[in-house]
């Protein structure tokens, strides 16, 4: 009878299952989060960077001379829509490259009123891949330049 | 003896152990590549986040410049400014809210200058190689015993007579404050009204223009700036900042925008100075350059 005592002591193959099966849904739950947090990351990093790359766009059109009809650092022609791909670190490129990141469209809607203000309609989405109904996330702004 | 079958073996819990010893390293190592991804996302967020209240600041200031050919501009290019090598001045009265003195009719202009100081006394340590932004608050009423408060100085006399601190990074002045203690690189040039690049702030091809003069002849400032996150800047004393940035050359007059910052990331990339060779990559790395069109109003004719 107590050789039988001593084997009960030992931790049973359904035990040991049981513990596995909940070390591992813990587990699961916790690197569950990891790529939550890195996704979020990413796209606060996203946002942060489009909102960065349409200041310095409207900064460069702005700036602009009235002489000239293009911008000097973008070469943005003002009344011609244009695609400019962004790197990580903000450098451009007019085609789609391996390092292309953001994609900013700019268009330029019509302004009826002879002589009233140069309208501009820009949009950064990302990936730089997809279309912009596919997109994972954008940015856009309108604006108003007087170019007379 | 069916209980000793029962009971694990010394092999199976040496199996058990390596499988549990591997699996955790596996995991380890995906924890330590997304800790590097997050720490250098961070780095990256905290420099664009400190960044933009700065560019915006100075589109301000720009667009708020106030052009009057009885106005005197002190900058790259003047009689007074001269070539600047180095970290680049700028001072110009804009009407933008200053610090004004506690008594006085204030007037809604400021005299606006930036710099990166380069003071190497001890006590200026914490502004050393930081960026600097001066708005002081203009009175209607100043009297000649407190002039830099003001009144405005009309031509002949310059700002660099009356506010000496904007002619020289070494100096200080408690009117200076941090406005970006991540840059540690400022540079700037003129985009002209004829749509060229100059170092100098008028066009000398049109007849009898050889000074500012309300900066008729000046589109925008293109103002170059690099960065560094505070992460990265803690593990740098001050005189390997200013090593750093002194390997980040002058704008070549006639250069396009992008030329400047591509020499700099050349710069960085493959750096030729021993000491600058010398430092980690993670905090070379780290270094974010920008560059920006600031916008003045047009001159009205």
């Amino acid at each position: 009878m107590k050789r039988r005592g001593n084997w009960r002591d030992s931790f049973s193959l359904v035990e040991l299952t049981l513990a596995l099966g909940i070390a591992a849904v813990c587990l699961i739950s916790v690197f569950g989060l990891l790529p939550v947090g890195l996704k979020s990351n990413h796209n606060a990093i996203s946002q942060s960077a489009s909102a960065s790359i349409i200041a310095a766009v409207v900064a460069d059109m702005r700036a602009t001379p009235k002489a000239a009809t293009t911008s000097t650092q973008y070469a943005v022609s003002f009344g011609t829509a244009k695609t400019i791909y962004f790197d990580n670190e903000g450098a451009i490129a007019a085609s789609f490259g391996p390092t292309s990141r953001y994609r900013l469209d700019i268009e330029f809607p019509p302004n009826p009123t002879a002589g009233a203000a140069t309208f501009a309609y820009l949009k950064v989405t990302w990936p730089a891949a997809a279309s912009h109904a596919s997109a994972t996330g954008a940015s856009e702004v309108f604006v108003a330049f007087d170019r007379n | 003896m069916r209980h000793f079958i029962r009971a694990f073996t010394l092999v199976e819990i040496l199996i058990a152990i390596s499988l549990l010893g591997i699996l955790t390293l596996l995991l380890s190592r995906l924890f330590n590549s997304a800790a590097i991804t997050t720490s250098m996302s961070g780095k990256r967020m905290e420099s664009e986040g400190q960044i933009r209240p700065l560019l915006d600041r100075m589109a301000i200031d720009f667009a708020q410049m106030a052009k009057r050919a009885d106005l005197d501009f002190y900058g790259k290019g003047t009689a007074d400014g001269g070539a600047m090598t180095g970290n680049d001045r700028i001072a110009f009265f804009s009407m933008v809210p200053g610090d004004y003195p506690s008594t006085g009719s204030e007037s809604p202009f400021s005299v606006i200058a930036y710099k990166v100081n380069s003071s190497l006394a001890a006590a200026n340590a914490a502004v050393y190689t930081r960026f600097q932004r001066m708005a002081r608050g203009l009175v209607m009423n100043g009297d000649s015993s407190a002039i830099n408060d003001g009144p405005i100085a009309f031509a002949p006399v310059n700002i660099s007579t009356v506010w000496t601190s904007v002619t020289s990074n070494a100096t200080t002045d408690s009117k200076y404050e941090i406005a970006g203690p991540q840059v540690f690189r400022f540079e700037y040039y003129y985009l002209l009204t004829n749509g060229t690049f100059s170092t100098t702030p008028w066009d000398p091809s049109l007849a009898g223009h050889a000074s500012p003069a309300g900066m008729r002849d000046v589109a925008a400032v293109v103002a170059a700036m690099a960065t560094l996150d505070s992460r990265s800047r803690v593990l740098l004393t001050n005189p390997q900042v200013a090593t750093i940035s002194g390997t980040l050359i002058d704008y070549a007059p006639g250069s396009g925008p992008g030329w400047l910052l591509t020499q700099w990331q050349n710069a960085l990339n493959t750096p030729t100075n021993a000491s600058v060779q010398a430092l980690p990559r993670s905090i070379i790395a780290g270094i974010r350059l920008y560059e920006r069109h600031f916008y003045l109003a047009p001159t009205p004719q």
